[in-house]
Protein backbone atom coordinates (compact mmCIF):
# COMPACT_ATOMS: atom_id res chain seq x y z
CA UNK A 1 0.00 0.00 0.00
CA UNK A 2 1.65 3.31 -1.34
CA UNK A 3 5.07 3.30 0.31
CA UNK A 4 3.95 1.23 3.20
CA UNK A 5 3.99 -2.54 2.92
CA UNK A 6 1.89 -4.95 5.07
CA UNK A 7 3.84 -7.56 6.17
CA UNK A 8 2.14 -11.07 5.48
CA UNK A 9 3.95 -14.46 6.57
CA UNK A 10 6.37 -16.19 4.62
CA UNK A 11 4.52 -18.69 3.00
CA UNK A 12 2.12 -16.46 2.55
CA UNK A 13 -1.57 -16.43 4.33
CA UNK A 14 -4.78 -16.79 3.23
CA UNK A 15 -6.74 -14.82 5.73
CA UNK A 16 -5.34 -11.49 7.07
CA UNK A 17 -7.34 -9.61 9.10
CA UNK A 18 -6.99 -5.66 10.42
CA UNK A 19 -4.58 -3.26 8.64
CA UNK A 20 -5.79 -0.08 9.52
CA UNK A 21 -4.37 2.18 6.39
CA UNK A 22 -4.40 5.81 6.93
CA UNK A 23 -5.79 8.53 4.68
CA UNK A 24 -3.27 10.21 1.88
CA UNK A 25 -1.05 7.16 1.39
CA UNK A 26 -2.19 7.24 -2.30
CA UNK A 27 -3.38 3.98 -3.52
CA UNK A 28 -3.99 0.29 -2.45
CA UNK A 29 -2.43 -2.47 -4.11
CA UNK A 30 -2.86 -6.12 -3.30
CA UNK A 31 -0.97 -9.05 -4.58
CA UNK A 32 -1.99 -12.41 -4.57
CA UNK A 33 -0.97 -15.64 -5.88
CA UNK A 34 -2.70 -19.20 -5.91
CA UNK A 35 -0.99 -22.28 -5.69
CA UNK A 36 -1.76 -25.43 -8.04
CA UNK A 37 -0.45 -28.36 -8.00
CA UNK A 38 -1.12 -29.65 -11.80
CA UNK A 39 1.52 -28.87 -13.54
CA UNK A 40 1.34 -26.97 -16.53
CA UNK A 41 -2.01 -25.40 -15.16
CA UNK A 42 -2.37 -21.52 -15.39
CA UNK A 43 -3.92 -20.27 -12.72
CA UNK A 44 -6.30 -17.72 -12.96
CA UNK A 45 -7.72 -15.02 -10.47
CA UNK A 46 -11.17 -13.51 -9.61
CA UNK A 47 -11.26 -11.12 -6.91
CA UNK A 48 -14.34 -9.16 -5.54
CA UNK A 49 -13.99 -6.08 -2.71
CA UNK A 50 -17.01 -5.85 -0.77
CA UNK A 51 -18.91 -2.99 -1.23
CA UNK A 52 -17.26 -1.81 -4.19
CA UNK A 53 -17.25 -4.33 -6.79
CA UNK A 54 -21.03 -5.53 -7.24
CA UNK A 55 -19.65 -9.11 -8.65
CA UNK A 56 -16.35 -11.38 -9.17
CA UNK A 57 -14.18 -9.63 -11.20
CA UNK A 58 -13.76 -11.31 -14.99
CA UNK A 59 -11.02 -13.87 -14.45
CA UNK A 60 -7.06 -12.80 -15.33
CA UNK A 61 -3.80 -13.97 -15.23
CA UNK A 62 -3.03 -10.16 -13.35
CA UNK A 63 -1.88 -11.33 -9.70
CA UNK A 64 -2.36 -7.81 -8.41
CA UNK A 65 -4.87 -5.15 -8.09
CA UNK A 66 -5.47 -1.42 -7.76
CA UNK A 67 -7.15 0.29 -5.51
CA UNK A 68 -6.91 4.19 -5.18
CA UNK A 69 -9.62 6.70 -3.26
CA UNK A 70 -10.96 3.88 -1.34
CA UNK A 71 -13.86 6.07 1.37
CA UNK A 72 -13.11 5.73 4.92
CA UNK A 73 -15.04 2.33 5.92
CA UNK A 74 -14.35 -1.15 6.73
CA UNK A 75 -13.81 -3.57 3.84
CA UNK A 76 -13.76 -6.99 2.77
CA UNK A 77 -10.94 -8.22 -0.09
CA UNK A 78 -12.04 -11.80 -1.50
CA UNK A 79 -9.63 -13.50 -4.03
CA UNK A 80 -10.36 -16.62 -5.64
CA UNK A 81 -8.11 -19.02 -8.37
CA UNK A 82 -9.46 -20.67 -11.38
CA UNK A 83 -7.89 -23.56 -12.94
CA UNK A 84 -7.83 -24.55 -16.35
CA UNK A 85 -10.51 -27.03 -15.48
CA UNK A 86 -12.67 -24.17 -14.53
CA UNK A 87 -12.46 -25.14 -10.92
CA UNK A 88 -12.47 -22.23 -8.66
CA UNK A 89 -10.40 -22.76 -4.74
CA UNK A 90 -13.19 -23.88 -2.06
CA UNK A 91 -11.99 -21.14 -0.18
CA UNK A 92 -11.56 -17.31 -1.12
CA UNK A 93 -8.72 -15.87 0.73
CA UNK A 94 -9.80 -12.48 2.17
CA UNK A 95 -8.06 -9.54 3.47
CA UNK A 96 -10.36 -7.24 5.75
CA UNK A 97 -9.02 -3.62 6.59
CA UNK A 98 -10.28 -0.40 7.23
CA UNK A 99 -9.24 2.75 5.52
CA UNK A 100 -9.15 5.30 8.30
CA UNK A 101 -10.82 8.81 7.97
CA UNK A 102 -8.43 11.83 7.78
CA UNK A 103 -8.13 13.51 11.06
CA UNK A 104 -10.35 16.31 9.87
CA UNK A 105 -13.47 13.37 9.41
CA UNK A 106 -12.97 11.24 12.44
CA UNK A 107 -15.56 11.18 14.98
CA UNK A 108 -13.72 12.41 18.09
CA UNK A 109 -12.96 15.53 15.79
CA UNK A 110 -16.36 16.15 14.10
CA UNK A 111 -17.57 15.85 17.94
CA UNK A 112 -15.33 18.36 19.58
CA UNK A 113 -15.74 20.78 16.75
CA UNK A 114 -19.05 20.81 16.84
CA UNK A 115 -19.02 20.93 20.64
CA UNK A 116 -16.64 24.15 20.28
CA UNK A 117 -18.97 25.83 17.74
CA UNK A 118 -21.62 25.49 20.00
CA UNK A 119 -20.15 26.34 22.86
CA UNK A 120 -18.95 29.42 20.59
CA UNK A 121 -22.34 30.17 19.68
CA UNK A 122 -23.64 29.92 23.15
CA UNK A 123 -21.04 31.92 24.49
CA UNK A 124 -21.67 34.64 22.03
CA UNK A 125 -25.37 34.85 22.75
CA UNK A 126 -25.16 34.57 26.23
CA UNK A 127 -22.78 37.76 25.75
CA UNK A 128 -25.26 39.61 23.64
CA UNK A 129 -28.17 38.83 26.48
CA UNK A 130 -26.16 40.07 29.22
CA UNK A 131 -25.18 43.55 27.17
CA UNK A 132 -29.36 43.69 26.98
CA UNK A 133 -29.90 43.37 30.09
CA UNK A 134 -26.94 45.56 31.29
CA UNK A 135 -29.19 48.09 29.20
CA UNK A 136 -31.78 47.32 30.64
CA UNK A 137 -31.16 47.25 34.07
CA UNK A 138 -29.40 51.32 33.14
CA UNK A 139 -32.52 52.14 32.09
CA UNK A 140 -34.88 51.01 34.90
CA UNK A 141 -32.40 51.96 37.30
CA UNK A 142 -32.63 55.70 36.33
CA UNK A 143 -36.24 55.84 35.56
CA UNK A 144 -36.53 54.49 39.34
CA UNK A 145 -34.45 57.10 40.91
CA UNK A 146 -35.88 59.63 39.36
CA UNK A 147 -39.43 57.70 39.98
CA UNK A 148 -38.53 57.82 43.71
CA UNK A 149 -36.51 61.23 45.06
CA UNK A 150 -39.05 63.34 42.49
CA UNK A 151 -41.95 61.44 43.18
CA UNK A 152 -41.83 61.75 46.71
CA UNK A 153 -41.10 65.62 46.58
CA UNK A 154 -43.75 65.28 44.63
CA UNK A 155 -46.21 64.27 47.47
CA UNK A 156 -44.59 66.70 49.74
CA UNK A 157 -45.66 69.77 47.74
CA UNK A 158 -49.48 67.62 47.61
CA UNK A 159 -49.95 67.98 51.10
CA UNK A 160 -48.34 71.02 51.96
CA UNK A 161 -50.64 72.88 49.51
CA UNK A 162 -53.34 71.14 50.73
CA UNK A 163 -52.28 71.88 54.17
CA UNK A 164 -52.37 75.65 53.14
CA UNK A 165 -55.35 75.22 52.02
CA UNK A 166 -57.14 74.11 54.96
CA UNK A 167 -55.11 76.48 57.74
CA UNK A 168 -56.34 79.44 55.41
CA UNK A 169 -60.02 78.22 55.24
CA UNK A 170 -61.08 80.94 52.95
CA UNK A 171 -63.52 80.68 50.65
CA UNK A 172 -61.61 83.40 48.36
CA UNK A 173 -60.93 81.61 44.82
CA UNK A 174 -58.26 83.69 44.01
CA UNK A 175 -56.13 81.95 46.99
CA UNK A 176 -57.89 78.76 46.91
CA UNK A 177 -58.01 78.05 42.78
CA UNK A 178 -53.93 78.16 42.53
CA UNK A 179 -53.64 75.72 45.64
CA UNK A 180 -56.07 73.50 44.29
CA UNK A 181 -54.03 73.41 40.67
CA UNK A 182 -50.62 72.96 42.77
CA UNK A 183 -52.12 69.99 44.34
CA UNK A 184 -53.47 68.61 41.55
CA UNK A 185 -50.60 69.35 39.30
CA UNK A 186 -47.54 67.67 41.35
CA UNK A 187 -50.56 64.66 41.69
CA UNK A 188 -50.59 64.46 38.28
CA UNK A 189 -47.17 64.31 37.94
CA UNK A 190 -46.54 61.22 40.49
CA UNK A 191 -48.82 59.95 38.37
CA UNK A 192 -47.08 60.58 35.15
CA UNK A 193 -43.91 59.38 36.75
CA UNK A 194 -45.39 55.77 37.91
CA UNK A 195 -46.67 55.54 34.00
CA UNK A 196 -42.94 55.75 32.96
CA UNK A 197 -41.87 53.53 35.46
CA UNK A 198 -44.58 51.42 34.58
CA UNK A 199 -43.93 51.35 30.71
CA UNK A 200 -40.60 50.48 30.66
CA UNK A 201 -40.96 47.56 32.94
CA UNK A 202 -40.51 44.47 30.95
CA UNK A 203 -43.04 42.64 33.55
CA UNK A 204 -46.10 44.33 31.99
CA UNK A 205 -44.88 43.89 28.98
CA UNK A 206 -48.73 42.31 27.63
CA UNK A 207 -51.65 43.82 25.91
CA UNK A 208 -53.33 42.66 29.24
CA UNK A 209 -51.45 44.83 31.44
CA UNK A 210 -51.71 47.71 29.20
CA UNK A 211 -55.76 47.21 29.00
CA UNK A 212 -55.75 46.89 32.84
CA UNK A 213 -53.93 49.66 33.44
CA UNK A 214 -56.28 51.88 31.38
CA UNK A 215 -59.75 50.09 32.55
CA UNK A 216 -58.23 51.23 35.87
CA UNK A 217 -57.28 54.89 34.80
CA UNK A 218 -60.54 55.17 33.26
CA UNK A 219 -62.83 53.66 36.63
CA UNK A 220 -60.56 56.34 38.48
CA UNK A 221 -60.72 59.59 36.95
CA UNK A 222 -64.26 59.10 35.50
CA UNK A 223 -65.84 57.06 38.45
CA UNK A 224 -64.70 59.04 40.70
CA UNK A 225 -66.42 61.90 38.84
CA UNK A 226 -69.28 59.83 38.85
CA UNK A 227 -69.36 59.07 35.41
CA UNK A 228 -71.02 55.67 34.54
CA UNK A 229 -67.98 53.93 32.94
CA UNK A 230 -68.14 50.75 30.32
CA UNK A 231 -64.64 49.24 29.70
CA UNK A 232 -64.48 46.10 27.28
CA UNK A 233 -61.36 44.99 26.76
CA UNK A 234 -61.12 41.39 24.40
CA UNK A 235 -59.54 38.67 25.84
CA UNK A 236 -57.75 38.17 22.60
CA UNK A 237 -54.37 37.92 22.71
CA UNK A 238 -54.14 39.48 25.88
CA UNK A 239 -50.67 37.60 26.52
CA UNK A 240 -49.02 38.91 23.38
CA UNK A 241 -46.32 41.31 24.50
CA UNK A 242 -45.88 44.36 23.23
CA UNK A 243 -42.71 47.23 23.01
CA UNK A 244 -42.71 49.69 25.92
CA UNK A 245 -42.80 52.49 23.68
CA UNK A 246 -46.00 50.67 22.17
CA UNK A 247 -47.48 51.06 25.53
CA UNK A 248 -46.39 54.05 26.58
CA UNK A 249 -47.95 55.94 23.79
CA UNK A 250 -51.17 54.17 23.77
CA UNK A 251 -51.72 54.39 27.22
CA UNK A 252 -50.75 58.64 26.98
CA UNK A 253 -53.40 58.85 24.26
CA UNK A 254 -55.76 57.33 26.13
CA UNK A 255 -55.49 59.21 29.17
CA UNK A 256 -55.56 62.43 27.40
CA UNK A 257 -58.75 61.13 25.84
CA UNK A 258 -60.48 60.53 29.72
CA UNK A 259 -59.23 63.61 30.46
CA UNK A 260 -60.73 65.35 28.28
CA UNK A 261 -64.34 63.68 28.60
CA UNK A 262 -63.34 64.36 32.38
CA UNK A 263 -62.60 68.30 32.14
CA UNK A 264 -64.53 69.50 29.34
CA UNK A 265 -67.22 66.85 28.61
CA UNK A 266 -70.15 67.32 30.99
CA UNK A 267 -70.82 63.92 30.02
CA UNK A 268 -72.72 61.35 32.27
CA UNK A 269 -71.50 58.28 30.20
CA UNK A 270 -68.93 57.17 28.74
CA UNK A 271 -67.77 54.08 27.06
CA UNK A 272 -64.58 52.22 26.00
CA UNK A 273 -63.63 49.50 23.63
CA UNK A 274 -60.42 47.67 23.25
CA UNK A 275 -60.06 45.00 20.32
CA UNK A 276 -57.74 42.99 18.53
CA UNK A 277 -58.16 42.59 14.95
CA UNK A 278 -56.08 41.69 11.74
CA UNK A 279 -53.04 42.75 13.70
CA UNK A 280 -53.83 45.94 14.93
CA UNK A 281 -55.06 47.18 18.09
CA UNK A 282 -58.71 49.20 17.84
CA UNK A 283 -59.50 51.69 20.62
CA UNK A 284 -62.76 53.42 20.99
CA UNK A 285 -63.20 56.46 23.18
CA UNK A 286 -67.40 57.89 22.86
CA UNK A 287 -68.88 59.65 25.28
CA UNK A 288 -72.48 61.50 25.47
CA UNK A 289 -71.03 65.34 26.37
CA UNK A 290 -71.25 68.26 25.12
CA UNK A 291 -69.01 67.90 22.90
CA UNK A 292 -66.30 70.65 21.30
CA UNK A 293 -64.79 72.08 18.21
CA UNK A 294 -62.08 69.87 17.37
CA UNK A 295 -60.17 72.76 15.68
CA UNK A 296 -60.50 75.31 18.33
CA UNK A 297 -59.81 72.61 20.93
CA UNK A 298 -59.20 75.10 23.88
CA UNK A 299 -56.13 72.77 25.39
CA UNK A 300 -54.38 73.31 21.86
CA UNK A 301 -51.48 70.56 22.87
CA UNK A 302 -53.78 67.58 23.83
CA UNK A 303 -55.64 66.79 20.54
CA UNK A 304 -51.91 67.57 18.64
CA UNK A 305 -49.46 65.39 20.84
CA UNK A 306 -52.37 62.97 20.37
CA UNK A 307 -52.27 63.09 16.55
CA UNK A 308 -48.47 62.99 16.61
CA UNK A 309 -48.34 60.10 19.47
CA UNK A 310 -50.78 57.66 16.98
CA UNK A 311 -48.08 58.79 14.01
CA UNK A 312 -45.55 57.63 15.86
CA UNK A 313 -47.29 54.20 15.80
CA UNK A 314 -48.45 54.32 12.45
CA UNK A 315 -51.87 54.27 13.45
CA UNK A 316 -54.24 56.42 12.30
CA UNK A 317 -56.46 58.85 14.65
CA UNK A 318 -60.11 59.76 14.12
CA UNK A 319 -61.69 62.03 16.28
CA UNK A 320 -65.44 63.35 16.18
CA UNK A 321 -66.94 65.64 18.04
CA UNK A 322 -69.78 68.50 17.58
CA UNK A 323 -71.47 70.38 20.28
CA UNK A 324 -74.19 68.77 21.68
CA UNK A 325 -73.63 65.47 20.18
CA UNK A 326 -70.57 64.14 22.59
CA UNK A 327 -66.80 63.18 21.54
CA UNK A 328 -65.83 59.89 19.58
CA UNK A 329 -62.36 58.84 19.12
CA UNK A 330 -60.83 55.78 17.01
CA UNK A 331 -57.15 55.39 17.30
CA UNK A 332 -56.64 52.36 14.88
CA UNK A 333 -52.63 51.21 15.69
CA UNK A 334 -50.47 47.70 14.04
CA UNK A 335 -49.52 46.00 17.05
CA UNK A 336 -45.59 45.76 17.60
CA UNK A 337 -44.36 42.23 16.11
CA UNK A 338 -42.78 39.17 18.33
CA UNK A 339 -39.41 41.12 18.72
CA UNK A 340 -39.78 43.62 21.00
CA UNK A 341 -36.95 46.57 20.07
CA UNK B 1 -66.45 67.89 73.84
CA UNK B 2 -64.05 65.72 71.98
CA UNK B 3 -63.20 63.91 74.98
CA UNK B 4 -66.28 62.68 75.73
CA UNK B 5 -67.19 60.54 72.61
CA UNK B 6 -63.62 59.11 72.52
CA UNK B 7 -65.14 56.05 69.95
CA UNK B 8 -65.68 58.57 67.54
CA UNK B 9 -62.98 59.80 66.75
CA UNK B 10 -60.46 57.73 64.48
CA UNK B 11 -57.11 57.81 66.38
CA UNK B 12 -54.01 57.32 63.95
CA UNK B 13 -49.87 56.92 64.61
CA UNK B 14 -47.94 57.98 61.79
CA UNK B 15 -44.55 56.32 60.84
CA UNK B 16 -42.99 58.49 58.49
CA UNK B 17 -39.05 59.21 58.18
CA UNK B 18 -39.68 62.77 55.92
CA UNK B 19 -40.30 65.47 57.80
CA UNK B 20 -42.69 67.67 55.27
CA UNK B 21 -44.77 64.33 55.24
CA UNK B 22 -45.30 63.66 58.30
CA UNK B 23 -45.43 66.99 59.86
CA UNK B 24 -47.85 67.69 56.96
CA UNK B 25 -50.34 64.85 57.45
CA UNK B 26 -50.08 65.09 61.05
CA UNK B 27 -51.99 68.67 60.80
CA UNK B 28 -53.83 67.42 58.01
CA UNK B 29 -55.72 65.02 60.07
CA UNK B 30 -55.63 67.26 62.99
CA UNK B 31 -57.74 69.72 60.78
CA UNK B 32 -60.72 67.43 60.21
CA UNK B 33 -63.42 66.65 61.79
CA UNK B 34 -63.31 63.44 63.43
CA UNK B 35 -59.59 62.63 63.19
CA UNK B 36 -56.76 63.06 65.51
CA UNK B 37 -53.22 61.92 64.85
CA UNK B 38 -52.23 60.63 68.17
CA UNK B 39 -48.37 60.01 67.70
CA UNK B 40 -45.82 60.84 64.65
CA UNK B 41 -42.66 58.96 64.63
CA UNK B 42 -39.77 59.33 62.18
CA UNK B 43 -38.60 56.49 62.43
CA UNK B 44 -39.25 52.67 63.62
CA UNK B 45 -36.92 52.35 66.31
CA UNK B 46 -38.40 55.40 68.00
CA UNK B 47 -41.91 53.81 67.33
CA UNK B 48 -40.60 50.75 69.09
CA UNK B 49 -38.81 52.51 71.41
CA UNK B 50 -41.73 53.14 74.62
CA UNK B 51 -45.11 51.29 74.36
CA UNK B 52 -47.79 54.34 73.24
CA UNK B 53 -50.02 55.48 75.72
CA UNK B 54 -52.84 55.59 73.58
CA UNK B 55 -53.91 52.92 70.99
CA UNK B 56 -54.20 54.22 67.67
CA UNK B 57 -57.01 52.91 65.29
CA UNK B 58 -54.76 53.47 62.11
CA UNK B 59 -51.02 53.31 62.15
CA UNK B 60 -49.59 54.99 58.67
CA UNK B 61 -46.17 52.91 58.24
CA UNK B 62 -43.96 54.63 55.38
CA UNK B 63 -42.61 51.99 53.24
CA UNK B 64 -39.29 53.30 53.08
CA UNK B 65 -37.89 53.78 56.27
CA UNK B 66 -34.07 53.82 57.14
CA UNK B 67 -32.91 52.07 59.45
CA UNK B 68 -35.45 49.38 60.43
CA UNK B 69 -37.72 48.94 57.91
CA UNK B 70 -41.52 49.22 57.73
CA UNK B 71 -41.82 45.48 56.88
CA UNK B 72 -39.17 44.43 59.52
CA UNK B 73 -41.14 46.65 62.26
CA UNK B 74 -45.09 45.43 61.03
CA UNK B 75 -44.87 42.07 62.83
CA UNK B 76 -43.68 43.69 66.08
CA UNK B 77 -46.13 46.58 65.72
CA UNK B 78 -48.94 43.52 64.96
CA UNK B 79 -47.97 42.10 68.20
CA UNK B 80 -47.75 45.10 70.40
CA UNK B 81 -51.17 47.07 69.12
CA UNK B 82 -53.34 44.35 67.62
CA UNK B 83 -56.36 46.13 67.36
CA UNK B 84 -54.46 48.87 65.20
CA UNK B 85 -55.12 48.60 61.40
CA UNK B 86 -51.39 48.70 59.87
CA UNK B 87 -51.77 50.54 56.76
CA UNK B 88 -48.41 51.28 54.55
CA UNK B 89 -47.62 54.61 53.04
CA UNK B 90 -46.56 54.65 49.43
CA UNK B 91 -45.66 57.50 46.82
CA UNK B 92 -46.95 54.56 43.90
CA UNK B 93 -49.88 52.05 43.85
CA UNK B 94 -47.32 50.05 41.92
CA UNK B 95 -44.62 49.60 44.56
CA UNK B 96 -43.61 46.30 44.79
CA UNK B 97 -42.59 46.28 48.38
CA UNK B 98 -46.58 46.79 48.97
CA UNK B 99 -47.29 43.28 48.65
CA UNK B 100 -44.60 41.84 50.80
CA UNK B 101 -45.67 44.48 53.48
CA UNK B 102 -49.03 43.07 53.08
CA UNK B 103 -47.30 39.71 53.84
CA UNK B 104 -46.07 41.03 56.63
CA UNK B 105 -49.20 42.37 58.28
CA UNK B 106 -50.46 44.88 56.51
CA UNK B 107 -54.03 45.25 56.03
CA UNK B 108 -54.03 47.65 52.68
CA UNK B 109 -52.08 51.01 51.42
CA UNK B 110 -51.83 54.64 51.18
CA UNK B 111 -51.07 57.01 48.57
CA UNK B 112 -49.13 59.77 50.01
CA UNK B 113 -49.96 62.23 46.90
CA UNK B 114 -53.60 61.69 47.83
CA UNK B 115 -55.81 65.15 48.61
CA UNK B 116 -57.57 65.09 52.05
CA UNK B 117 -61.13 64.55 51.37
CA UNK B 118 -60.11 61.74 49.78
CA UNK B 119 -57.30 60.92 52.49
CA UNK B 120 -59.89 60.61 55.07
CA UNK B 121 -62.12 58.32 53.07
CA UNK B 122 -59.17 56.25 52.46
CA UNK B 123 -58.00 56.16 56.06
CA UNK B 124 -61.87 54.99 56.69
CA UNK B 125 -61.30 52.55 54.32
CA UNK B 126 -57.92 50.81 55.58
CA UNK B 127 -59.85 50.68 59.00
CA UNK B 128 -63.05 49.23 58.10
CA UNK B 129 -61.18 46.16 55.33
CA UNK B 130 -58.11 47.34 53.36
CA UNK B 131 -57.43 50.16 50.66
CA UNK B 132 -58.30 49.21 47.23
CA UNK B 133 -55.77 46.50 45.86
CA UNK B 134 -53.77 47.61 43.16
CA UNK B 135 -53.95 44.81 39.80
CA UNK B 136 -50.11 44.04 40.54
CA UNK B 137 -50.90 43.24 44.24
CA UNK B 138 -54.20 41.08 43.05
CA UNK B 139 -51.76 39.42 40.60
CA UNK B 140 -49.07 38.49 42.99
CA UNK B 141 -51.65 37.15 45.58
CA UNK B 142 -53.07 34.85 42.70
CA UNK B 143 -49.70 33.93 41.91
CA UNK B 144 -48.77 33.19 45.71
CA UNK B 145 -51.14 30.54 46.45
CA UNK B 146 -50.66 29.00 42.91
CA UNK B 147 -47.28 28.61 43.38
CA UNK B 148 -47.24 27.42 47.38
CA UNK B 149 -50.46 25.86 48.24
CA UNK B 150 -51.36 26.99 51.98
CA UNK B 151 -51.82 24.13 54.81
CA UNK B 152 -53.86 22.07 54.79
CA UNK B 153 -56.02 23.60 57.58
CA UNK B 154 -59.70 24.76 56.15
CA UNK B 155 -60.76 28.43 55.16
CA UNK B 156 -56.76 28.77 54.39
CA UNK B 157 -56.63 28.89 50.82
CA UNK B 158 -58.66 31.09 48.64
CA UNK B 159 -62.57 30.59 47.98
CA UNK B 160 -64.24 30.85 44.33
CA UNK B 161 -65.11 34.20 45.19
CA UNK B 162 -62.28 35.77 46.29
CA UNK B 163 -60.64 33.77 43.19
CA UNK B 164 -62.89 35.50 41.20
CA UNK B 165 -62.68 39.13 42.54
CA UNK B 166 -58.53 38.98 42.44
CA UNK B 167 -59.02 38.35 38.61
CA UNK B 168 -61.15 41.37 38.45
CA UNK B 169 -58.85 43.34 40.20
CA UNK B 170 -55.58 42.29 38.29
CA UNK B 171 -58.07 43.73 34.97
CA UNK B 172 -57.99 47.01 36.28
CA UNK B 173 -61.12 47.14 38.12
CA UNK B 174 -61.53 48.96 41.48
CA UNK B 175 -64.18 47.87 44.39
CA UNK B 176 -67.24 49.40 42.94
CA UNK B 177 -66.96 48.42 39.37
CA UNK B 178 -65.88 45.02 40.64
CA UNK B 179 -68.84 45.21 42.80
CA UNK B 180 -71.07 45.93 39.87
CA UNK B 181 -69.57 42.84 37.89
CA UNK B 182 -70.32 40.46 40.38
CA UNK B 183 -73.57 41.75 41.23
CA UNK B 184 -72.51 42.57 45.01
CA UNK B 185 -72.37 45.70 47.20
CA UNK B 186 -69.18 47.23 47.76
CA UNK B 187 -69.22 46.21 51.08
CA UNK B 188 -69.33 42.90 50.33
CA UNK B 189 -66.06 43.75 48.28
CA UNK B 190 -64.64 45.24 50.93
CA UNK B 191 -65.11 41.86 53.37
CA UNK B 192 -63.97 39.90 50.56
CA UNK B 193 -60.56 42.04 50.69
CA UNK B 194 -60.29 42.17 54.15
CA UNK B 195 -60.47 38.10 54.27
CA UNK B 196 -58.27 37.96 51.68
CA UNK B 197 -55.91 39.68 53.51
CA UNK B 198 -55.83 38.01 56.43
CA UNK B 199 -55.30 34.66 54.59
CA UNK B 200 -51.98 36.36 53.05
CA UNK B 201 -51.05 37.19 56.00
CA UNK B 202 -51.21 34.47 57.82
CA UNK B 203 -50.08 32.05 54.47
CA UNK B 204 -46.83 34.04 54.19
CA UNK B 205 -46.10 32.92 57.79
CA UNK B 206 -45.41 29.39 56.42
CA UNK B 207 -41.87 28.32 55.58
CA UNK B 208 -42.60 27.14 52.27
CA UNK B 209 -44.09 30.76 51.18
CA UNK B 210 -41.32 32.80 53.05
CA UNK B 211 -38.94 31.12 50.90
CA UNK B 212 -40.66 31.87 47.92
CA UNK B 213 -40.65 35.33 48.72
CA UNK B 214 -36.91 35.39 49.60
CA UNK B 215 -36.56 33.33 46.43
CA UNK B 216 -38.66 36.14 44.29
CA UNK B 217 -40.48 33.47 42.77
CA UNK B 218 -43.50 35.07 42.96
CA UNK B 219 -44.09 37.91 40.05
Amino acid sequence: MGTAAYAVADTGQTYIDGPKVKPGQGQLRIDFVGLSFAPGDTLRYQYRLAGVDPDWSAPSEQRSVVYGRLSSGHYRFLVRALNSGGMTSPQPATVTFTMLPPVWLSWWFLSLAALAAGMLVHAGHRYRVRQLLAVERVRTRIATDLHDDIGSSLSQISILSALVRRRLDTADPQVNQPLAEMATVSGEMVAALSDIVWAINPRHDRLGDLAARMRRFALDVLGGRGIDVRFHASDEQEHRRTSSDFRRQVYLIFKETVNNAARHAGCTQAVVELQVAHGRLELHVSDNGSGFEPMSAGDGNGLVNMRRRAADLNGTLDLRSEPGRGTELKLSVPLPGNRTP
Amino acid sequence: MLDSLPTLITQVAIIEDERRIREGLNALINLSEGYRCVEAFRSMEDALARPWPVVPDVVLVDIGLPGMSGLEGLPELRERYPGAALVVLTVYEDDERIFDALCAGACGYLLKRTPPAKLLESLREAKLGGAPMSPEVARRVISLFRTVRPPQHVGYDLTPHELRLLKLLVEGHNYKSAAAELGVTFHTIAFHVQNIYEKLQVHSKSEAVAKALRNHLVS
